[in-house]
């Protein structure tokens, strides 16, 4: 039982890493119909920005402020350069030119921060809580809190703000909107901004729950996200986060708890599989 | 003195080699309806995503109320007054007949960066909405998905929207296409009400005699050119129009009563 909780507490944490990064690209297929794999390479600069910022400056605040708005730059010039002057061209064409942003970023990190992987020693400040006989690390209470508290402004912005209702309105119909007056460009970069300035949370958060930092780091969560935004409901943000947090527990619990003989990675793409089967419009997903 | 209030002056648009407008000069007065006639092709729509922003002219100028407007984008001639419909209906099919509304009246906010983080379901916004829904009768539907509605409906939700950013003039893209008898005359009504709260109306419309009717004055365009302009009577005993275009059509109006 004691494994059991501990295992499930570990599964949530992991769900809500992948449910920062893919929120991000559930938000920018909703707008442009993009599947935007550089998304992964902008968590990775975001792991590495925030370390380099933590131990220039001391403080891991600066680390994940100075993450957001490097990563929030970042993603706003591959929209403005790759994505927007490619937008007339066939879906597939986008498709190629994210990835190949994606193989240039991972390739500077490489170049820059050199090919190995750095530790992320930071503390955070959280205080461990004991539940009965089971500890729930400050790491994982600051996994759960970080993530509760961008979920929670994510869902102010897009649903309760007139910025968010701009969003929506965007990601149906740009003609339209742009008819209502909405600039319809600046409205995409936002969501770009917003999307960007999460993936750098994940980032950080990942360097330090694993205290790795390395090149290549978000090989693995690129293609995993893409299967979850398919799992999720393409486009669809709350979609999104439930697949990325079921993923998460079901990862932890069937391979790390019932010892099922499979690679943990597998789990995501067996899942998109599933619903490409018996429910093609994802969990939240409209046809 | 009439004052005009949006003014095209030699208005182009190429295409390649086609010459969807080619030279268009009209004027529309303050609170007056023009229409636009013409058979298909004769650069109407064009003209209109012109006037609107989407497409860039050729060549020519463009001038709304007093600024030169022409290769403005679409979101600067919204927030200057100048709302429009489209010749297919395009709601925002997710949201509600209400929320649609209400993306138009956020057009007061979206230029400022500060208000556009406040709240879009406020009282007063709701309120004023309603208002709007009201007036074209949609206001038992507010709720409904804009998806689920009829096109009679959707012209209503598409003109409602076109009311809120229209604060000066409002483009109408054959609003009366493929409605019933009585849809059209209910919708003829709420383009005289529109004209009575100071709107100006521009309208392109297939419909003879709707637009003979509706309008104070009428242009029509043939293969992109300006065929003649004036009030309906003229209009109806210009010899080339009749020749162009309304020639057949008369006799047979006439034959029929």
């Amino acid at each position: 039982m004691h494994l059991f909780l501990e295992q499930l507490l570990n599964g949530i944490a992991m769900g809500s890493i992948y449910a920062l990064v893919t929120l991000g690209l559930a938000l920018v297929y909703g707008i442009l119909r993009i599947l935007h794999v550089a998304h992964a390479a902008i968590y990775t600069v975001g792991a590495y920005v925030g370390l380099a910022v933590f131990k220039l400056s001391g403080s891991l605040l600066l680390g994940f402020g100075g993450a957001m708005v490097f990563c929030a730059a970042l993603g706003v010039a591959i929209e403005r350069f790759v994505y927007y002057p490619l937008l007339k061209y066939p879906p597939y064409v986008p498709l190629i030119g994210s990835i190949a942003v994606m193989l240039a970023i991972e390739e500077l990190c490489r170049l820059v921060a050199g090919p190995y992987i750095l530790t992320f020693p930071a503390k955070l400040p959280l205080a461990a809580v004991k539940l009965g006989n089971v500890t729930i690390s400050s790491t994982l209470m600051a996994v759960y809190a970080i993530t509760a508290l961008v979920l929670a402004i994510l869902w102010y912005i897009t649903t309760r703000t007139e910025i968010g209702l701009a969003m929506r309105a965007t990601s149906q119909d740009m003609a339209i909107a742009d008819a209502m007056g909405i600039n319809s460009h600046r409205v995409v970069s936002a969501t770009f901004v917003l999307g960007s300035a999460i993936a750098a949370v994940a980032g950080v958060l990942v360097g330090i729950y694993y205290n790795q930092v390395y090149p290549t780091m978000g090989a693995v969560p690129a293609y995993k996200t893409l299967a979850l935004i398919v799992v999720g409901g393409m486009g669809s943000v709350p979609g999104a986060v439930i697949a990325s947090l079921l993923l998460g527990v079901a990862e932890t619990l069937l391979i790390g708890y019932a010892r099922i003989p499979l690679p943990r990675d597998a789990l995501a793409f067996i899942a998109m599989i599933a619903v490409l089967m018996w429910r093609s419009e994802g969990l939240l997903g409209s046809r | 003195m009439k004052q005009p209030l949006l003014k095209v002056e030699g208005l182009r648009k190429h295409f390649g080699g086609l010459k969807a407008v080619d030279g268009v000069d009209f004027q529309v007065d303050r609170g007056e309806i023009l229409g636009i006639l013409g058979p298909n092709g004769a650069g109407k729509t064009v003209c209109f995503n012109m006037i609107s922003g989407i497409y860039k002219p050729t060549g020519g100028r463009i001038f709304f109320d007093r600024a030169r407007t022409d290769g403005l984008p679409p979101f600067r001639l919204a927030a200057m007054g100048l709302g429009r419909t489209f010749q297919i209906v395009k709601p925002f099919t997710s949201l509600t007949v209400l929320e649609n509304v209400l993306v138009a009246r956020g057009i007061a906010h979206y230029g400022r960066f500060r208000r556009i983080w406040g709240p879009w379901r406020s009282k007063d916004q709701v309120a004023a909405a309603m208002g709007i829904l009201e007036q074209v009768g949609l206001a038992e539907l507010a709720g409904r998905k804009a998806g689920l509605l009829p096109l009679g409906n959707l012209r209503r939700l598409e003109i409602a929207r076109a009311m809120v950013v229209g604060r000066k003039l409002i483009l109408l893209d054959e609003s009366f296409s493929g409605l019933r008898h009585g849809e059209v005359s209910r919708l003829e009504d709420l383009i005289r009400t529109i004209r009575q709260m100071g709107i100006t109306v521009l309208l392109i419309e297939h419909n003879l005699r709707v637009s003979m009717k509706l309008c104070d004055r009428i242009v029509v365009l043939d293969h992109g050119r300006k065929l003649a302009e004036g009030t309906a009577e003229q209009i109806q005993s210009n010899q080339q129009v009749i020749e162009a275009y309304l020639g057949r059509r008369r006799r047979k109006n006439a034959a029929g009563g």
